[in-house]
């Protein structure tokens, strides 16, 4: 097998049965991904990376931390990993409960490997882009902390579609203060035209309410 | 002797005593009445009295100044005419021819009509004493020696003032003792001085001794003398005479009144001797003063008699008082009737217990107005009984009727009613509405039947034995009796059994019974401490209860039959591991070999690993054939009754729960089956549950088993009134994996038929026209010569 430099991503594999992970490892690294396997939940929570861009395969019936216990801590760390349920019979109203909670899908034993890689794969991409978006937002909100208060007044109605003249008379200043401000935004803020801007705010999770 | 306290006072007696005296106070009138009048009484006697002496007083005053009055007027007027017979005697003495003679013998004329006079004498004016004339009285032999110079400055002074006023003249009064002697000789003296004249020419005087008492004895009769001492007195109130020595008390009364003739003030005091009691000697006042007396005591006496009577009338009041309080308070009814039967008293319980008053029923011969209608000729008899003294003493019931209609049940006690001679007047009876009593000890033997019917009928043998060593049985019930008589020695047995303890399950030998035995000291009616004794034959339980723990057993093994759902998705899940691991390796190899470059090193481990999965998977394999090996089935003769009854036992647990009940119908002489117990009782048990699941919201609320002989064979039919089975579905209802159940893993009726089969039997499933479905099954009977066929592991 020829080692890429990058793999095509990484994939974590929680499974108390050791025969289970040890091939589900064997089977996954034969599409080439980066597998890591942990035999229980507390373990894989103890030693994953928060920062790659990962998928995990969760068994939903576990000793101790059971996977959908997992993932609740997993939401609760803000670790946004897609997750694979392997589930056994009869999980229907489970699948709905983590549906909800935002995993993503489910596999079934004995696995069918061309599924299996591409559920993977789709769920990479999710995860990349997830990253991305992250990333984004962090950016966005550091942008967007720069501005004042009356700053953010003039950007929340700029962002509702109103007019100078309508931001002026809401809040009282001159149509001149307007248009300054307005300029100082979009300096500090880094746009250089309102669909940036709008871009940024919405990236950057909506303005701080006032 | 005993510390007896002394009786405390009679609080009851005391409280009537407190009211009569209360009401029986003497009028005010009354208890003043009698002292004011004899007060009055008293002092009208003593103001009479009073007035009396007082009167009396007066009048004797009055009588003492009369009488005194009249003495000086007589004395005055004897004193005048001395005066007068002297003057004209000195008259005579101035002529010439007047002699001694003369002079003499009118002189004692004179002296003898007045015997106080002493004896007279002239004397010329040289006071030489010329004639001397004594008294031929008692006392007159005093005379004046002739020519003796008349003594005394008295004396002389006075005969100068008779010469000087050319009258008559009375001299102060003298003492003279030179006369007779011894006693009274007439002192003291006052000489009467009559001057005489002869044309103007002072011859002399006639003097005319006067002896001051005889002159009182002369005037003071016997009667003053007797009344008063009458006392002629100088000026200075010095006795010169008097009536009588003794004296009279001080506190008389005195009158004086001066005899104005006689000089120096004479006078004469009269003083009153103590008068005669004006009372005494008043037969007036002795007949006032004795009426009054008698009317004193009368009132006296009237008045104790007042007091007595009224302590009488109160302690009567007292007593009548607590006696008809007595009467009143009773709750019982009384009544009397007279020697014809006739109501003369009833008592206020009596009228409030029947509602007629006092004025209805008094005076009223039978029939009684309290007479129910309709019961007056056993009332009728009873009366009569009564009057000829044959009433029963212990009482006897009748039925009362009240004013308002309504009845009531009354039991009469009747005693004669006898005056203090013993003279019978009539009958006493009391009345008590039993009413009440009589509903409670109907209550009460009602109860006492209800209570002994329970112990009676109950199942479990109850005794109660008291005395040492549970010698006495005093109770025991039917289902003791039947099992050990009526004798404590079976209570003792199982006691004895028991050993300390008070609960227990006994073994009796001599019964060869189970018993659960609980013991219990108790206090009984009459206050013993006895025991009570409760035996409970659980031999059949006992029975029962190795059968079920056999049968416990056996479901332990055919549970595994039951929770096949579980077992099976165990399975599933153990199976699907291994499976897994040999798919993943496999696949994997396949991979790595497509993709190239994959060396036998490379791919060796992994399908070793994989082989070695599939040998896991064999294990478990294994092991289901091993426990279906302990589970095979086993047949022999067994009774339909024991495991429609078993099954059921098991189902009724889930159909109780949801209101279902479960009814079979099984034909009393059914011969056994020919069945593996345990597998028939899971395909019921499986049956049923199914029967009940599918009842969910039916309205018949009712599953029917029943079983019948078909041929050789034995039908059961499961009968339940659920929403039945839709035709599409019925047809693949024994198929494996279908269920209609969400949790359902769809091997129930597979393995039902499975079973049945295995019995050489039918199972079919049809329609209940009633709604629901039937699913019906044969099995077969055990032949003649019951066989214990076993198949063949």
């Amino acid at each position: 097998m020829t080692d890429n430099a990058e793999s095509l991503g990484v994939v974590y594999v929680v499974d108390d049965d050791d025969a289970v992970r040890d091939s589900l490892q064997w089977l996954l690294e034969a599409s080439r991904y980066r597998v890591f396997g942990f035999e229980s939940a507390e373990k894989f929570l103890a030693g994953y990376d928060p920062a790659a861009i990962a998928v995990a395969i969760l068994d939903v019936r576990m000793p101790g931390m059971s996977g959908l216990e997992l993932q609740e801590e997993l939401i609760a760390r803000k670790a946004t990993f897609p997750i694979i349920f392997i589930t056994g019979h009869g999980d229907v109203p489970m699948a709905v409960n983590t549906m909800k909670k935002g995993a993503v899908d489910f596999i079934e034993k004995p696995f069918d490997q061309a599924a299996l890689k591409a559920l993977v794969d789709r769920l990479l991409v999710a995860a990349r882009e997830g990253a991305a978006a992250n990333e984004r937002q962090k950016l966005s909100e550091a942008l967007l902390a720069k501005l004042t208060p009356r700053e953010e007044q003039v950007l929340e109605r700029i962002a509702a579609g109103r007019l100078n003249k309508q931001i002026a008379d809401d809040l009282g200043i001159s149509i001149k203060t307007v248009e300054a401000h307005r300029a100082n935004i979009m300096d500090k803020v880094n746009a250089s035209t309102v669909a940036d801007l709008m871009r940024i705010v919405l990236s950057g999770g909506g303005l701080k309410p006032p | 002797m005993d510390n007896i306290p002394p009786p405390a006072p009679d609080s009851v007696l005391l409280a009537f005593d407190r009211m009569a005296r209360a009401k029986s106070r003497r009028p005010e009138l009354s208890r003043y009445a009698y002292p004011i009048a004899i007060a009055l009484l008293a002092a009208l006697l003593a103001g009479l009295a009073y007035l009396i002496v007082n009167e009396d007083r007066e009048l004797q005053r009055d009588a003492l100044n009369r009488d005194v009055d009249t003495l000086v007027q007589s004395i005055s007027l004897r004193l005048e005419t001395m005066g007068e017979a002297a003057t004209k005697i000195a008259l005579n003495v101035a002529d010439a021819d007047y002699n001694e003679r003369r002079f003499t013998s009118a002189s004692r004329e004179l002296m003898l009509q007045k015997q106080e006079l002493m004896h007279m004498a002239f004397v010329d004016a040289e006071r030489r004493v010329r004639w001397s004339v004594a008294s031929p009285g008692p006392l007159g032999d005093t005379t004046r020696p002739p020519d003796s110079e008349i003594g005394g400055d008295a004396l002389r002074a006075a005969i100068a003032h008779a010469q000087k006023s050319h009258s008559a003249f009375f001299s102060p009064p003298y003492e003279d003792v030179s006369g007779p002697a011894g006693g009274d000789n007439g002192s003291p003296f006052t000489d009467l001085v009559v001057p005489v004249f002869r044309d103007e020419v002072y011859l002399g005087a006639i003097l005319a001794r006067v002896s001051l008492p005889q002159l009182l004895r002369a005037t003071v009769n016997l009667e003053l003398a007797r009344n008063y001492r009458i006392s002629l007195i100088d000026d200075a109130g010095k006795v010169l005479a008097t009536s009588t020595l003794s004296e009279a008390p001080p506190d008389a009364a005195r009158y004086a009144v001066p005899i104005a003739l006689l000089p120096d003030g004479l006078a004469i005091e009269a003083s009153a001797f103590k008068q005669r009691s004006p009372l005494l000697g008043n037969a007036l006042a002795w007949l006032v003063g004795g009426l009054s007396l008698v009317v004193m005591a009368t009132l006296v006496a009237l008045a104790r008699r007042d007091v007595r009577q009224a302590r009488v009338e109160r302690v009567l009041r007292a007593e009548t008082a607590f006696r008809r309080a007595m009467e009143d308070s009773l709750a019982t009814g009384m009544e009397v009737i007279d020697r014809e039967g006739v109501i003369r008293h009833v008592n206020p319980a009596f009228c409030q217990m029947t509602g007629w008053s006092a004025s209805e029923l008094v005076g009223r011969g039978p029939p009684f107005p309290y007479w129910p209608a309709g019961q007056h000729a056993a009332h009728h008899s009873q009366l009569a009984a009564t009057l000829a003294g044959k009433a029963a003493p212990s009482g006897f019931e009748l039925k009362v009727q009240r004013k308002d209609g309504t009845l009531f049940d009354a039991r009469m006690y009747v005693s004669p009613l006898l005056a203090d001679d013993g003279e019978q007047l009539g009958w006493m009876s009391a009345m008590a509405d039993i009413t009440e009593p009589k509903r409670i000890s109907e209550q009460l033997a009602l109860a006492h039947e209800r209570f002994t019917t329970v112990l009676e009928s109950l199942d479990a043998a109850v005794s109660v034995v008291a005395g040492p060593g549970g010698a006495e049985l005093l109770f025991a019930n039917r289902s003791y009796r039947d099992l050990y008589a009526a004798d404590a020695a079976g209570h003792r047995r199982l006691q004895g059994a028991l050993g300390t303890s008070t609960a227990g399950e006994v073994f009796d030998g001599e019964t060869q019974r189970w018993l659960d035995v609980r013991t219990r000291e108790v206090r009984w009616v009459d206050g013993r401490d006895v025991r009570l004794q409760i035996a409970t034959d659980i031999t059949e339980r006992k029975a029962t209860e190795d059968i079920v723990r056999q049968q416990q057993e056996k479901v332990q093994l055919t549970s595994r039959l039951m929770t096949m759902g579980e077992m099976a998705s165990s399975l599933a899940h153990e199976l699907n591991q291994p499976l897994t691991a040999i798919s993943n390796y496999s696949l994997g190899t396949v991979s790595r070999i497509k993709d190239g470059g994959a060396s036998v090193d490379d791919v060796l481990p992994a399908l070793e690993k994989a082989a070695g999965q599939a040998q896991r998977a064999g294990n478990i394999i294994r092991r289901i054939r091993e426990f279906v090996k302990r589970s095979e089935p086993r047949r022999r003769p067994t009774p339909a009754a024991r495991v429609v009854e078993d099954s059921i036992s098991f189902a009724e647990i889930e159909a109780t729960k949801r209101g279902i009940a479960i009814r079979t119908q099984l034909p009393p002489n059914m011969p056994p089956l020919d069945v593996d117990p345990i597998l028939i009782e899971q395909l019921l048990l499986n049956l049923l549950k199914n029967a009940v699941e599918a009842m969910e919201g039916a309205k018949v609320r009712v599953i029917d088993l029943v079983v019948r002989r078909v041929d050789d064979m034995a039908e059961f039919s499961v009968i339940d009134h659920g929403t039945g089975i839709p035709e599409a579905q019925r047809a693949s209802l024994f198929q494996p994996f279908f269920s209609t159940k969400s949790e359902g893993m769809g091997m129930g009726l597979n393995i039902c038929r499975s079973i049945v089969e295995f019995h050489h039997g039918r199972l079919t499933v049809e329609e209940n026209p009633e709604g629901g479905s039937i699913f019906r099954f044969t099995l077969p009977l055990a032949r003649e010569q019951a066989v214990n066929d076993n198949p063949p592991a």
